[in-house]
């Protein structure tokens, strides 16, 4: 099975990602390890997730299937054999959502908090989400440092995103 | 934090977000999660996949499977009931579903593979994608998705596969562009 680089970052993928929707949800936590525990040992390492997985489910807040994957991280002893994507910006409660640099930051925390890691190898924008500022007051760009999460062999990294203007 | 990437974004939005942080020396997008399968292929292809090519993007794709629909699990109105998301598979039951069915079947046991393998496979085979995303609930499902990545298909198969999903004047209209 060939590794392929994901896009230009260096890192090195076999050809299929773990979607963790399911955990928490459909698979519960004792088969969610199991499955992970497969997944890893058969050569695979990148797992795909998102802060408000499985918010859809009936008495889910979101942060569940990150939960499971925290703890099977802890458990295993596997985070630096696991590529970990997880996803920004799909409304977690009320007031918890969107790409803001302020929300962004605290929603990294709680990340990183509930996959009980210290970094995050890709962070994604889950969705676009259009600004209704005016052009004067619409910042161009952000650029947030938060903590910078890398991994011991990366240098430091100040993560940085730039939002465009919705097209109108 | 190593990489950021984007996902759900249209092609002109993703352009935007790549040119803007080239011009402010920001970090920028190295990664796409779009959705593209076999029988949703058309928003990708057209709008998103050269954005990617231009700029090396790696390619992360979701509903890889379609739902399920991919995998032969759901072939008529009574098997949506079958899963949890039967109800989001009925959009595929269609003249060109079908086709993509008949040719997942035929090349499944050219291989003695399944469906779910053809079907991820062929997804794997595309150039400019790095890996699509897929999910499983027990592990006989997971070693269906591990058997994928180890099937290898040739140039005809391929063929045959993305001939049976391309449009047909009679079938059903696509959706142009992913929203934004």
């Amino acid at each position: 099975m060939k590794k392929r680089e994901l896009g230009k970052t260096g890192i090195e993928v076999a050809p299929l990602a773990l979607g963790g929707n399911v955990f928490g949800w459909t698979a519960d936590e004792s088969a969610s390890f199991k499955l992970l525990d497969a997944f890893m040992d058969e050569g695979f390492s990148l797992i795909d997730t998102a802060d408000m997985y499985s918010q859809w489910v009936p008495g889910h807040k979101g942060g569940e299937s990150e939960t499971i994957i925290g703890k099977w991280l802890k458990k295993s002893g596997k985070r630096s054999q696991a590529i970990m994507a997880t996803k920004v910006g799909l409304p977690m409660g009320e007031e918890k959502k969107g790409l803001s640099a302020s929300y962004i930051q605290q929603a990294v925390e709680d990340s990183l908090r509930r996959l009980q890691t210290d970094h995050i190898d890709l962070y994604q924008a889950h969705k676009t989400i259009p600004t209704r500022r005016s052009p004067r007051r619409w910042k161009p760009s952000l650029r947030w440092s938060g903590k910078a999460k890398c991994a011991s062999s990366e240098p430091p990294t100040i993560a940085a995103s730039a939002w465009p203007k919705p097209s109108s | 934090m190593r990489f950021i990437g984007a996902s759900n974004y249209s092609g002109q939005r993703l352009a935007e977000a790549l040119q803007l942080s080239q011009q402010k020396g920001l970090a920028s997008y190295q990664t796409l999660q779009p959705e593209y399968n076999l029988y949703d292929r058309f928003a990708y292809e057209s709008h998103l996949e050269p954005v990617c090519q231009k700029h090396d993007l790696g390619v992360i794709c979701y509903f890889s499977l379609a739902s399920g629909f991919l995998s032969g699990k759901y072939r008529s109105q009574a098997d949506l009931s079958k899963g949890p998301r039967g109800q989001m598979v009925k959009k595929y039951l269609n003249a060109r579903g079908f086709r993509i069915l008949h040719a997942l079947d035929k090349v499944a046991s050219q291989y003695n593979a399944t469906p779910t393998q053809v079907a991820l496979a062929w997804v794997m085979a595309r150039p400019s994608i790095t890996a699509p995303i897929a999910s499983a609930t027990n592990l006989q499902q997971l070693d269906d998705l591990v058997q994928s990545a180890r099937l290898k298909l040739d140039p005809s198969s391929i063929e045959l596969l993305t001939e049976a999903s391309a449009q047909s004047p009679g079938d059903e209209s696509q959706p142009s562009a992913a929203a934004d």
